[in-house]
């Protein structure tokens, strides 16, 4: 599958579409935000479905750290004419300071009846049990921390 | 238990006052004068009247532009006084009420029967044993005579008339609904039932109902809604109000039938205290157009609200409904769980908001969303909202929109099942999370008409 990863790691507002126009085509598109520092993140994803046995795979990660806000708006549409589409939407955030605020707003649109789509999202914190390996392994909290976000957001 | 052949067609003309069609203050001055109330309550009927002609009407959600507001009654009165049992009532309105099966409720002793009649409640009663222990359960009107202070003190606070349009309108011309109060660590063991009907054509239903749960109380709660065949639209604008105060649980179950001409546009909304526990059970099958979202506000520490629904689209008709869940207070928990059925062109939309306040710590929401649509012309959307503004808050979203999953089609045939008595199993399996959660009654009347919308609408 067609795989697209784009990073932002910078206060800012971005827009992106995902048309699926041919026949048989499958997209992957992977956004990734690190918001670890002060200000508003702000990313809408549209997954447009136009023809039929069309196949994409939307996620978006993000970390949000102290007083930084991230809002993710993705909407899949699924029109009448894209029968046998299938597609997934996944917004996955992890907060990384008490002041930090996300706003998550997955979309369904279907306009079909033979297809599948679902959306997935979820807010939570680091996981302890993670960091406590870490640091059981010598690490410091933060150098731990540090680990558990590469990790979490792909990079290298 | 209901004859729903019988159901949608008996209707009744006796009314013993019915307001000239639309609205004016002298309207809302006269439905006041009637019912003799307090100098405040027509004071707040008033300003209530003034925001509604200032308010726009709601330009989101589902289209209301084919609704008419001059075009209908705002007020019809069938007979002078509620009555305490049920050879009293007349016979042309016992017609109507026995094709849907109040009095079988009534003798599988339930708590008790409130009914509503267009815009009065006709038939109340309430088994003796609760009424010592002071359990009040009345029309809305006679809460009001009875126990002024109480509703003084609590209408309208919950939902303000500012809150929206049709609020607006309800807090206007209002008339009838339930007032329960439930004292202090009093359990009430059996549901408390209310049925709701408009009977005229081009009538407007307005009821209001307030439940006031006090600490460590608990109540069951059940409304059904069903409405005579009548072409023009009729437009039902409900406002439910319920306090849940400390330790408190309150479950509010609707089944909601009305005819497929009803404009159900309804305000619900539950303040909850402390870890008290407030309980939406949401079935929305009739209706031209649905528009709800009943809300819990989690004000006090570890409080914790749910809503668990079912919307059923069928040809025509516009489903928009969810929930609202607004989190103030540390460790508050929430859970949607919403199921919902479009077919031969119905549309069905989820559209919900889990709001966690940056005082909410670790607070914690749950949302599911699953659909089904079962044909090429029918659509359904999901329109969550979650704004998770404190950083040690945590929440999960899902939703799934699908046909009938082909594996269990081709299992069940190949058990010798017809398409059409698999698809029936396979949905009403995909519903039965939630109707089991309904009083057993209802949960057969909602079997039944699942089933009775379901009829070719697969294989």
């Amino acid at each position: 599958m067609n795989k697209i990863i784009k990073k932002y790691n910078r206060p800012g507002k971005w827009e992106v579409v995902v048309p699926f126009e041919k026949i048989g085509e499958e997209r992957s598109w992977v956004g990734i935000i690190d918001g670890r520092q002060v200000g508003e993140y702000d990313l809408r994803v549209v997954a447009e479905h136009r023809v039929k046995q069309t196949k994409g795979r939307i996620t978006v990660k993000a970390v949000v750290g102290k007083g930084a806000t991230v809002k993710i708006f993705g909407r899949i549409v699924i029109a009448k004419e894209a029968q046998e589409s299938d597609s997934f939407l996944q917004l996955r955030v992890l907060m990384l300071d008490k002041t930090a605020k996300a706003i998550a707003t997955p979309e369904l649109m279907i306009a079909a009846n033979n297809v599948q789509a679902s959306h997935g999202a979820s807010i939570g914190q680091i996981d302890s049990v993670q960091l406590l390996y870490l640091m059981s392994r010598g690490l410091s909290k933060n150098k731990a921390i540090d680990i558990v976000i590469d990790g979490f957001l792909m990079i290298q | 238990m209901a004859n729903f052949q019988l159901d949608h067609k008996t209707k009744t003309d006796k009314y013993s006052y019915k307001a000239k069609k639309g609205l004016s203050r002298k309207l809302v001055e006269e439905i006041s004068r009637q019912k003799k109330e307090p100098e405040w309550m027509l004071t707040t009927r008033l300003q209530a009247l003034d925001q509604y002609l200032k308010m726009p009407i709601p330009a989101w959600g589902a289209d209301l532009s084919q609704l008419n507001f001059d075009d209908l009654y705002y007020y019809l009165k069938p007979i002078e006084k509620p009555y305490q049992t049920w050879s009293d009532v007349p016979p042309a309105i016992r017609e109507v009420f026995e094709a849907t099966g109040v009095p079988q409720a009534e003798r599988a002793m339930l708590a008790g029967v409130g009914s509503q009649f267009d815009s009065e409640v006709i038939y109340h009663s309430l088994q003796k044993t609760l009424a010592k222990q002071g359990i009040v359960f009345l029309s809305m009107d006679e809460g009001l005579k009875q126990h002024e202070e109480i509703v003084r003190e609590y209408f309208g606070k919950i939902v303000p008339y500012g809150d929206n349009k049709l609020a607006a309108l309800n807090s206007a011309v209002w008339s009838g609904g339930s007032f329960v109060y439930i004292p202090r660590g009093v359990e009430v063991k059996l549901p408390l039932q209310a049925y709701f009907r408009i009977n005229s054509e081009k009538a407007g239903q307005f009821e209001r109902t307030l439940i006031i749960a006090e600490e460590g109380s608990s109540v069951t709660y059940v409304e059904g809604c069903s409405a005579p065949a009548y072409s023009s639209a009729s437009l039902h604008a409900a406002v439910v109000e319920v306090i849940v105060k400390e330790r408190a649980r309150v479950r509010y179950t609707t089944v909601q039938n009305w005819y497929k001409s009803v404009y159900n546009l309804v305000t619900k909304r539950a303040i909850v205290e402390k870890d008290a526990s407030m309980e939406w059970v949401d079935c929305n099958l009739g209706s031209k157009v649905t528009m709800k979202y009943p809300s819990c506000v989690l004000r006090g520490e570890r409080a914790h609200g749910s809503m668990l629904s079912i919307a059923v689209a069928a040809s025509g008709q516009h489903q928009d409904s969810g929930a609202k869940m607004i989190h103030l207070a540390p460790q508050t928990t929430s859970e949607i769980v919403s199921k919902s059925i479009s077919k031969g062109g119905g549309r069905s939309s989820y559209r919900g908001q889990v709001l966690i306040s940056p005082q909410a710590t670790g607070a914690r929401s749950r949302v599911v969303c699953d659909a089904l649509i079962l044909d090429p012309e029918s659509r359904s959307d999901t329109y969550p909202d979650n704004r998770i503004l404190s950083g040690d808050a945590t929440l999960e979203h899902e939703a799934y929109v699908s046909k009938i999953n082909e594996e269990q089609m081709l299992y069940l045939r190949s058990r010798g099942l017809s398409v059409s008595e698999a698809a029936s199993l396979i949905i009403r399996g995909f519903l039965e999370p939630i109707i089991q959660e309904l009083p057993m009654e209802y949960a057969v009347e909602l079997n039944r008409l699942v089933k009775m919308e379901m009829v070719g609408s697969v294989g």
